[in-house]
């Protein structure tokens, strides 16, 4: 009897003993808070080279990053092949740790893979947003010394208006679907190989208009160099200056439709994303993290000095605008067919 | 000029590169296959020409601009033994990454192929990578690409 | 304008401006000198320095390292045949032979002296056709661009070498290679061979560093050579250097004001410049086939087309905000963060300040120069380190170079491809510098071609006045050559 007692009690001892260390002894997943990082190397990807906007935002934003989470080091990797779309892979395929993290031109992001582009390995909606960075309006700017000042002059141009364009980058694309939205006949002079050559070639005539971001264009808008015709997005700034034509031009509701889509897409033109799949608990510790990061005074001054400007939006916010943005164009039938139209063949 | 079995292998490697380069062309659409088209066809006269013709022109006296004349006599061998230890360099860089393959590299380069001290052999490695490790990784906060191996 | 030159050149000299002045001249040197880092990856580098500064010292700091970036990259393409950028490689076409040869002060300096001469030229040039830049801007289109690159393959004639035919199969291997890439009609990746890698095209840093320096670091190892034999007194030239370029000042000057005018149209690039300079060099030369053994001529001009472009460079990306390169591009941020915004008008209202931005590129080439010269002569003596040590550690330095701008697997297999492609382009006789050149001048002639044809939805654009007057210019370059050894033959038979 006292043989078999002892063996029950040991039993049990050794079971709760077990349990106890099971409960004390943390699994990551159990106890997760910021030390999880500690120690740890985070990747900050970047899809285009160094000195450029993306670049510069990344490398304003690191020392933010590691002081609110303990990383060892934030390495900025600039990946600029294939227009962005490999570090948009690999930021697919990387391990959901929260080591990796990546700023997005979301639009692009969005658009080749409504595309399919050839190569492309990742979903837009899959990856774990963490934080907007800045929405970027864009403005389809013309010559002033044109007779092009309105949608509607453009409607009765009785030729193809001429778009100047890099390639088949996000600009263009936005170029050609606010003229399709008022059924305006275009063709693309591309080959150029920057936002500064775009401009010229507008001012010196040898394109009728090109879109590209606000802050990019305002420099030129405001020193009379071009004239803007129309702003999609949300603006910060006085709209009083340029036209907003929808209502007078009766454009259909399908196109409508599908400028509010391509506005909502550039309300998060600048967004960061981590690996798809991270659990709850990492990514609501990496947004906290990115949100002290962005509201921080010191990283709001030094983004001021760099004429860069911020419009955080936390990450639950950013992530749900994205998948609703793939959402709304998928289940746009005309816009996905102006986007293979435009894609179609090339890759 | 190096032997002319060699010398003729690469006169006919530029005939080809012209002639599949053209031929692959064809797989795009006409606007953007015509540059290269053109090129690749005035590539292969040129190249033929130069099979067909091979001593049209020659100019003793002009100047070698970027290149200079190969120290006659090097040997097959010798060149050989070169590449051999460039692919090698190259491997340890893929693998073990542009600071550990170097190091690693110059070690064996520095004891096997000069023939160096054991002294120089182990410290020059060390030293160099050391410096660009300071260089990029510190002063620049770039990290250079790690190798296959680890990342 | 006279006040605004005067007070331009004055506020400069604030200690605190000066200080900057110098601590960016220094450290620019010292990117520039390191063998791939180009131009604009150095002012990338040094972005987090000059956020914590105020906007006015960032743009000094930032411009004095930018004028001189070109500076050292000469150092290394003259001593190792290593060019810091792709605008430093027809310095080592002339200069590395001169560093064999134990003349690398020498090289070095007149290198130095003429890059000088080339930036301030540029900074004044930079002042005197503010008023004429923007209508400049307004006639050269696409048409004139592809025009002045068609130009610009004349100087292939001059460096074809011994075996003609070799040499035009390489500018085509150039031109070939120049196509991978998105094509600008209607960007379509074109042989990328299913990799996103090759999008952007095989990229110039790398290839520039294989094809010639782990080439050159390939036969000094096979050959079991250093550098240089000990025994020449090495360094001790250097004023003999300074000497020789201020004889033929009237060949920097020439240069100097080729490059300025290129420096102004934008997206031509720095490499362009620099070719034309080196090919006008050995065109008007008493003694053309000295080119590439070791004519400092050469040197001279290649180095002061370098550094002569960047004031007609700056004057464009304020006039317009069209930034004309990369670097132009970061620094353009900062313009606009001060307030400076480029406009016409902006050239008009803050002259001092703009003329403070060309008294800084001025200065800090003088002072680059002053680096180079002194340091010349201790940094010409690192050729002379014995073969063992030197090799090894420039084979491993030129491949991190290729290597480290965008760190890719990409890039360091393309850096040992074009080692091996060098070494076998030299052992065959076939012209690297036409196989540069084409590959240089490819896109930039493709681009131009294809956007004149889209513009004028043909070939209309043949007919504008400047594209006519150019295409004149073009033809006359390339039968320059082919004319004067006709009246060098006749002239010698004649004698006879």
């Amino acid at each position: 009897m006292m043989h078999r007692k002892k063996l029950v009690f040991t039993f049990l001892a050794v079971f709760m003993l077990g349990s106890t260390l099971g409960i004390i002894i943390p699994k990551d997943a159990a106890a997760l808070d910021e030390s999880y990082f500690k120690g740890k190397k985070m990747t900050f990807l970047v899809p285009f080279k160094p000195g450029g906007g993306f670049d510069t935002y990344a490398r304003l934003l690191s020392p933010y990053i590691k002081k609110y989470l303990p990383v060892r080091n934030v390495i900025v990797k600039n990946e600029p092949a294939g227009g962005g779309l490999a570090a948009m892979n690999r930021l697919a395929r990387s391990k959901p740790d929260g080591r990796t993290v990546m700023i997005i031109q979301t639009g692009a992001a969005v658009i080749n893979e409504l595309a399919e582009v050839k190569g492309i390995r990742y979903q837009s909606g899959k990856f774990t947003w963490l934080a907007r960075v800045t929405s970027s309006p864009n403005v389809l700017v013309s010559n002033p010394k044109s007779t092009l000042k309105t949608m509607g002059d453009l409607q009765s141009l009785n030729r193809e208006v001429a778009i100047a364009s890099i390639g088949r980058d996000f600009s263009t694309i936005t170029a050609i679907l606010m003229l399709k939205a008022f059924d305006i006949p275009y063709r693309t002079v591309m080959g150029y190989s920057g936002s500064g050559e775009q401009i010229m070639a507008v001012i010196r005539g040898d394109a009728d208009v090109c879109a590209l971001s606000i802050s990019t264009l305002k420099p030129s808008i405001d020193a009379g160099e071009l004239h803007g015709i129309m702003v999609l997005g949300k603006m910060e700034t006085d709209m009083s200056k340029f036209s907003e034509e929808a209502d007078r031009l009766n454009i259909s509701e399908k196109n409508r439709t599908m400028l509010g889509s391509l506005a909502g897409i550039l309300d998060i033109y600048r967004s960061i994303a981590a690996s798809p799949g991270l659990s709850p608990e990492l990514a609501r510790i990496m947004r906290t993290a990115f949100e002290k990061a962005f509201t921080d005074p010191d990283f709001l001054a030094s983004a001021k000095k760099s004429n860069r400007p911020v419009h955080y939006l936390n990450g639950e916010e950013t992530q749900r605008l994205v998948e609703t943005a793939v959402e709304n164009f998928k289940n746009d039938a005309s816009f996905m067919k102006m986007v293979k139209d435009i894609f179609g063949g090339a890759y | 000029m190096k032997s002319n079995l060699a010398d003729w292998i690469i006169r006919i490697s530029f005939v080809l590169l012209f002639a599949a380069f053209g031929a692959f062309s064809f797989y795009y659409p006409p606007k953007t296959r015509i540059i290269p088209l053109i090129v690749c066809i005035c590539g292969l006269a040129t190249a033929l020409v130069d099979c067909i013709m091979p001593k049209k022109g020659i100019n003793a006296n002009a100047q070698d601009i970027g290149g200079e004349d190969i120290v006659a006599g090097l040997g097959f061998l010798e060149e050989f033994k070169a590449w051999l230890w460039l692919a090698l360099f190259f491997g340890l860089v893929v693998l073990g990454g542009l600071i550990y393959g170097s190091v690693i590299f110059l070690f064996f380069f520095l004891k096997w192929f000069w023939k160096e001290k054991w002294s120089v052999a182990l410290s020059l490695p060390l030293v160099t990578g050391g410096c660009i490790y300071l260089l990029f990784h510190i002063a620049f906060q770039m990290e250079l690409f790690g190798g296959l191996l680890f990342e | 304008m006279i006040e605004a030159w005067v007070s331009g050149f004055t506020s400069v000299f604030a200690p605190s401006a000066l200080f900057l002045l110098l601590i960016g001249t220094g450290i620019g040197y010292a990117i520039g000198f390191i063998p791939g880092l180009a131009g604009a990856f150095a002012l990338a580098m040094l972005i987090p320095f000059a956020i914590s500064m105020e906007s006015a010292h960032a743009v000094v700091f930032l411009l004095a390292a930018h004028a001189v970036v070109m500076t050292g990259g000469s150092l290394s393409a003259i001593l190792f045949n290593a060019p810091g950028t792709g605008a430093n490689v027809p310095a080592s076409w002339d200069g590395y032979p001169m560093t064999r040869m134990g003349q690398g002060g020498r090289a070095i300096a007149a290198a130095a002296t003429a890059s000088a001469i080339g930036g301030v030229v540029s900074g004044f040039v930079l002042m005197g056709l503010i008023p004429v830049v923007r209508a400049i801007l307004l006639a050269f289109g696409p048409p004139e661009f592809f025009m002045l690159s068609v130009m610009a393959y004349s100087f292939v004639a001059s460096v074809t070498g011994r075996y003609p035919f070799k040499a035009l199969a390489a500018v085509f291997f150039g031109l070939l290679l120049s196509t991978i890439g998105t094509d600008p009609a209607l960007a379509i990746p074109r042989f990328t061979f299913g990799t996103f890698y090759l999008w952007e095209g095989v990229d110039l840093i790398p290839l520039v560093m294989g094809l010639f320096a782990v080439s050159e670091m390939i036969k000094l190892a096979i050959s079991k050579k250093g550098i240089v034999s000990g025994g020449v007194q090495i360094g001790r030239d250097v004023f003999q250097g300074v000497k020789e370029t201020f004889q033929k000042w009237f060949l920097v000057l020439r240069c100097s004001g080729i490059a300025s005018v290129i420096g102004i149209i934008p997206g031509l690039g720095a490499e362009l410049a620099t070719f034309m300079c080196y090919g006008h060099a050995l065109q008007s030369s008493k003694t053309p086939e000295k080119f590439g053994k070791g004519a400092i001529e050469g040197v001279i001009g290649a180095e002061a087309g370098n550094n002569g472009k960047e004031g007609g460079s700056l004057l464009t990306t304020l006039a317009f905000g069209v930034p004309g390169s990369s670097s132009m591009a970061i620094l353009l941020g900062f313009f606009i963060t001060m307030g400076i915004i480029p406009s016409p008008e902006m050239l008009k209202e803050h002259l001092p300040l703009i003329f403070s931005m060309a008294w800084v590129i001025i200065i800090a080439n003088v002072l680059g120069a002053c680096i180079s010269i002194f340091a010349g002569r201790y940094m010409a003596k690192i050729s002379a380190i014995r073969a063992p040590l030197l090799v090894s550690v420039l084979l491993v330095v030129t491949v991190i170079g290729g290597a480290a701008s965008n760190n890719n697997l990409g890039d360091i297999g393309t850096t040992f491809l074009f080692g091996f492609i060098g070494y076998q382009m030299d052992k065959f006789g076939y012209s690297k510098a036409a196989f540069i050149v084409g590959f240089v001048l490819g896109k930039i002639t493709e681009k131009n071609l294809f956007i004149s044809i889209q513009i004028y939805q043909g070939a209309g654009f043949l007919l504008r006045p400047l594209t006519i007057i150019l295409a004149i210019i073009a033809i006359a370059a390339f039968a320059w050559p082919i004319i004067s050894q006709k009246m060098k033959k006749n002239r010698e038979n004649n004698e006879k």
